[in-house]
C-alpha cells in the first residue's frame, strides 16, 4: 500500500517543521572530524608500549569466576522450576477431577472423569469462551486450549510468517491497537511475495544499479513479465531509470520518470525517480576515483 | 575491489579545512565527498533517532569518524547512505542513553507547507508525525523514515538495516504505513468532531 496525498501532506509538514542542520556548522564539523582523524593517524604511527598487566588482575579473575558461578546457579534454578512446572500439570491436579480405572481390554490404566460436570467445565474453561462446542462439533476433543489455538492458526495459515511477526510487532508497539487489515484488501499484497520473485528482483536490481545496465534492463523486463503486479513494481521502475541513465539513455530515463510520476504521484520514490540521472546518492560508480 | 583510501594516506601535512572550499589532499577524497553529500542526511538521522539538535553535530562527527575507521567494510556498489544510516542509528542510541528528552522545535506555522485541510493546522500535522515516530518501535521507525522521509527504495533500506531480506523490508513498511494512515484518519476524524 502507498500513503495517500493527505497522509503525505502530514509528512511534508513534519519535514518542514523539524530541526535542520546549520550550514555553518558543517564546516566546523568537518574541521573537527579531520582533527580527530589526524590524531588517530598520529596514534597509529606511534609505536605501542608494552602494557604490563594491572596488579589487580587476580581480583578481576575472581570476580569473573564468582559471576559465572552465580549465573550457573541461576540457570540451574530456572531449569529446575521449568521441569517442576512441566511435571506440575498433572497428578494431584487431575486426580481431583479424574479418577483412574483399568481398561479391561488393554489392561492399561486410563483416566475417567470422577465428576463429569467438573471435567466438562474444565474443558470449556481451557478452550476459552469463544470456542464453546468446537470439540463437540467435530466429535473430537483436542485437549485443553487446542480448539482456540487451531481456530486461530487456521485464519493465519496462509499468511507469510514474516508478515505475521512484523504485523504483531508493530501493533504491539505502535500508537494504536486496532484490528489488522486483511491482506486481501491490497491487490499488491495478494500478488507474489515468493522467494523466487524476490531473488529475481534482487538480481535485476543489482545488475541495473551496479552491474551491466543493459543486462539489468533485460532482467527487469523479465521480472515484469513474470510478476507484473509485484510489490516491488515501483522499485523496478527506479532501477530501470537508473540503468537507462547509466547506459546514457537520459531522454528515455526522463520519459520514464514523467510516466512514473503521472502513474504514482504519491509514491515515496517519485522524487528519486525524477532525479535519477543527477542522483549520485545511490552508490558510487566504478569510475569514481577512490584513491 | 577498490576501497576508501587506506590509513597511510593520512599524514602530518594534513590541514583541516572546509571541504566545500578546498578539500584536504591528505584525507581520502571520497570521505570528504561523502561528508559533503551526506552531512545533512546523517544530521537528520541522528536527530530523528533522538539526538538533540545541540548534540547532533557531535554525533555527526562520531558517525564520520567511525565510517573512516570502517573503511575496509565499504566497497563500490554499496550505498554510502545505507552504511551511514546503520552507523548513525547506533551512535544516536549511545547519545540517547545520556541525553534528556529533546525539546520540541518551534517553527512558525506560516513557514510550513500546505496544510492537510479539514481544520488541521500544519503545526498539528507535524506534531502528529513526530508523535507517531516516537511511539513506533525502532525497527518499523527505521524503515518508515528511510522510505517515506528519505525516499529510499527497498533494496537500499535492506542494506541500511544490515542486510535484512526484501520481504521483511516490505512487510515492515506496509505495517508502518498502515499504522500511519490510521493515525492520520483518526486525527482528522477527531478534528472534524471538535470543529
Amino acid at each position: 500500500m502507498n500513503l495517500d496525498r493527505q497522509a503525505r501532506t502530514y509528512l511534508r509538514a513534519f519535514e518542514a517543521a523539524e530541526a535542520k542542520p546549520d550550514p555553518e556548522a558543517q564546516a566546523a564539523s568537518w574541521a573537527a572530524i579531520a582533527e580527530r582523524l589526524h590524531d588517530e593517524a598520529d596514534d597509529e604511527a606511534r609505536p605501542h608500549a608494552i602494557v604490563a598487566w594491572p596488579k589487580r588482575r587476580p581480583w578481576i579473575a575472581w570476580g569473573v569466576l564468582a559471576t559465572a558461578a552465580a549465573l550457573l546457579i541461576w540457570q540451574a534454578r530456572l531449569l529446575t522450576s521449568f521441569v517442576t512446572g512441566l511435571a506440575g500439570r498433572d497428578p494431584n491436579d487431575f486426580s481431583a477431577v479424574y479418577g483412574t480405572r483399568t481398561d479391561e481390554r488393554t489392561n492399561a490404566t486410563i483416566e475417567v472423569p470422577a465428576d463429569p460436570a467438573a471435567a466438562s467445565e474444565r474443558r470449556i474453561e481451557a478452550s476459552g469462551p469463544n470456542d464453546l462446542g468446537h470439540g463437540i462439533d467435530h466429535g473430537i476433543d483436542h485437549g485443553p486450549g487446542r480448539s482456540s489455538f487451531a481456530a486461530h492458526r487456521a485464519d493465519e495459515h496462509d499468511r507469510p510468517v514474516t508478515e505475521l511477526r512484523e504485523q504483531r510487532a508493530v501493533e504491539s508497539h505502535g500508537p494504536a491497537r486496532e484490528p489488522q487489515a486483511s491482506r486481501h484488501e491490497d491487490p499488491l499484497v495478494r500478488s507474489s511475495l515468493s522467494a523466487a520473485e524476490i531473488t529475481s528482483f534482487e538480481a535485476a536490481n543489482r545488475a541495473a544499479m551496479q552491474g551491466n545496465p543493459t543486462r539489468g534492463l533485460e532482467l527487469l523486463a523479465d521480472h515484469e513479465t513474470h510478476y507484473p503486479a509485484s510489490v516491488f513494481a515501483e522499485e523496478r521502475e527506479l532501477a530501470r531509470a537508473h540503468a537507462l541513465c547509466r547506459r546514457g539513455d537520459v531522454a528515455k530515463a526522463r520519459d520514464l520518470a514523467e510516466a512514473f510520476v503521472a502513474r504514482h504521484p504519491h509514491s515515496h520514490l517519485a522524487a528519486r525517480v525524477q532525479s535519477t540521472c543527477s542522483d549520485s546518492s545511490n552508490g558510487i560508480e566504478p569510475s569514481h576515483p577512490l584513491e | 575491489m577498490q576501497r576508501i583510501g587506506p590509513a597511510r594516506t593520512m599524514s602530518k601535512e594534513f590541514v583541516p579545512s572546509d571541504p566545500a572550499a578546498s578539500p584536504p589532499t591528505a584525507i581520502p577524497e571520497p570521505l570528504s565527498a561523502i561528508f559533503r553529500e551526506h552531512y545533512a542526511f546523517v544530521w537528520r538521522t541522528v536527530h530523528r533517532f533522538g539526538v538533540t539538535p545541540a548534540q547532533a553535530d557531535d554525533a555527526v562527527q562520531d558517525v564520520f569518524v567511525i565510517l573512516y575507521r570502517r573503511r575496509s567494510d565499504w566497497t563500490i556498489g554499496h550505498s554510502p547512505r545505507a552504511l551511514l544510516f546503520g552507523i548513525a542509528r547506533r551512535v544516536a542510541k549511545a547519545y540517547r542513553k545520556k541525553a534528556t528528552r529533546p525539546s520540541p522545535e518551534t517553527v512558525p506555522d506560516a513557514e510550513l507547507p500546505e496544510a492537510p485541510g479539514g481544520g488541521v493546522s500544519r503545526w498539528e500535522a507535524a506534531q502528529l508525525v513526530r508523535d507517531f515516530l516516537e511511539q513506533l518501535d525502532e525497527i518499523h521507525r527505521a524503515v518508515f523514515i528511510l522510505a517515506e522521509l528519505e525516499g529510499m527504495a527497498a533494496p537500499e533500506i535492506a542494506e541500511a538495516l544490515g542486510g535484512v531480506n526484501l520481504n521483511t523490508v516490505y512487510t515492515r513498511l506496509r505495517a508502518a504505513r498502515t499504522q500511519f494512515a490510521r493515525a492520520v484518519k483518526r486525527h482528522q476524524a477527531r478534528e472534524a468532531r471538535t470543529g
